[in-house]
């Protein structure tokens, strides 16, 4: 039993954003499914893995400040639950998608919680050296080579916080692994800091932390 | 002159769908050359020219049918699509020529729904295609897939049908007399013309069913 709430300024704000994009569709650009995605992205499902991510990795990491890049952002709710944690400023906190519409709904929702939003493809970053942890919680949406050379470009001291599932039943999981181990084994990581699994209601979601 | 080709990935049909459909067609004057788009090649007849899986981007079952529309897909010319639970019922009159992309107009999908402005569900379908692979503007049907966005339409869509409605192109429907939906249309008897095929939509079917 979790004993925490969903933020319920967030919600708000997640009700506002459905109310615009609807706004939207009357005289503009009709993108309904928008809402239903901006409403999965708030859930119990993605609040509870994001922050199981963040409460596990704050564990490891041990400092206040760094460079945390967040890949497949989506709408920023990872970033988020990084920047509770990590409240100083001296922590930097990027989170990127490849969608141009995750940045403009990211910082409607989270835009006073000094996150740097960007739209940009992972693939199309030369150097992730700069970043002390890349943090992925998208994995199952990614191609298992984009995984290894995130692992490739980053600087060997920095930190990786990955997140995958076993539910295959979506068209945009594409790479979906059976257990935890299984997917902490694909990552050759030189090491291996954390393997958990987090029992969702219909599925299984996997983490692993290391370098 | 057209080429014709069938999509067979996953295991729901096996290779006796895709011989099914080239004995039934491969000894008609229009027919350029039969293929089949596939990750398993086990089983295919010898006649058929196997396009192997073009990789990057991985995709789930039906959306490698969106693959066809890449202008790197090993195909040129007049060509003709048929899903494997298509029966054909008259391979004469397949190689009928159509001035751009062609699809099924599911005339018979009737009723307020399909009126509705928010409307999802979409009264084309793509059991039977015909197009010019060098034809630029079918290009860019992929093209537009494969954004930033293309993670997205994964979600958003069901299939390549919605897809490609939703996402505004252009496209042509086949004569409404070519098709009979077994679904929708099941008795024929009292029609005054042959289809050219019978498709089963929605339906599980059987190699039984089409022969």
């Amino acid at each position: 039993m979790r004993n925490w709430k969903l933020e319920s300024k967030i919600l708000s704000r997640a009700l506002k954003l459905s109310e615009k994009v609807y706004d939207e569709s009357m005289y503009g650009v009709d993108d309904l499914y928008r809402i239903k995605d901006i409403v999965h992205s708030v859930d119990q499902n993605h609040w509870d893995s994001k922050k199981w991510l963040a409460d596990e990795f704050h564990k490891f990491y041990g400092f206040h400040t760094g460079k945390f890049y967040v890949v497949g952002g989506w709408y920023g709710m990872m970033a988020y639950q990084l920047r509770l944690k990590w409240p100083g400023s001296r922590m930097n906190i990027i989170s990127a998608d490849c969608d141009p519409m995750c940045e403009e709904y990211a910082w409607e929702l989270f835009g006073d919680y000094d996150i740097d939003f960007r739209t940009k493809d992972i693939n199309e970053e030369e150097d992730l050296s700069p970043y002390s942890a890349i943090i992925n919680t998208s994995c199952e949406h990614m191609e298992q080579e984009d995984l290894h050379a995130i692992i490739k470009k980053k600087d060997p001291q920095a930190w990786i916080a990955f997140q995958t599932n076993n539910y295959k039943d979506l068209n945009s999981h594409i790479n979906c692994w059976p257990t935890a181990q299984l997917f902490a084994e694909s990552l050759n990581l030189k090491w291996v800091a954390c393997v958990k699994t987090l029992k969702l209601n219909d599925f299984n979601r996997f983490m692993v932390i290391g370098k | 002159m057209t080429n014709l080709i069938t999509v067979k990935f996953g295991t729901k049909y096996g290779p006796e769908f895709v011989n099914k459909i080239y004995n039934d067609i491969k000894d008609q004057e229009g027919l350029t050359k039969f293929y089949c788009y596939t990750d398993d090649s086990y089983g295919l007849d010898e006649g058929i020219s196997v396009i192997p899986d073009q990789g990057r981007p991985t995709l789930k079952v039906w959306w490698n049918k969106l693959r066809m529309f890449d202008r790197n897909f090993p195909l040129s010319g007049k060509t003709l699509f048929l899903d494997l639970d298509v029966k054909i019922q008259d391979p004469g009159m397949l190689f009928k020529k159509n001035r751009q992309i062609t699809f099924i107009d599911c005339h018979w999908k009737q009723g307020k729904l399909y009126n509705r402005l928010s409307n999802y569900d979409v009264k084309m379908n793509s059991s039977m295609i015909s197009w010019d692979a060098d034809d630029p503007e079918v290009h860019k049907i992929w093209d537009h897939f494969n954004t930033g966005f293309r993670d997205y339409y994964l979600r958003k869509y069901k299939g390549i049908d919605r897809f490609i409605v939703h996402e505004d192109f252009n496209f042509d429907t086949f004569d409404h007399k070519y098709i009979q939906s077994k679904k929708y249309q099941p008795d024929i008897s009292k029609w005054t013309y042959k289809p050219v095929i019978t498709t089963y939509e929605e339906l599980e079917v059987g190699i039984e069913d089409l022969i």
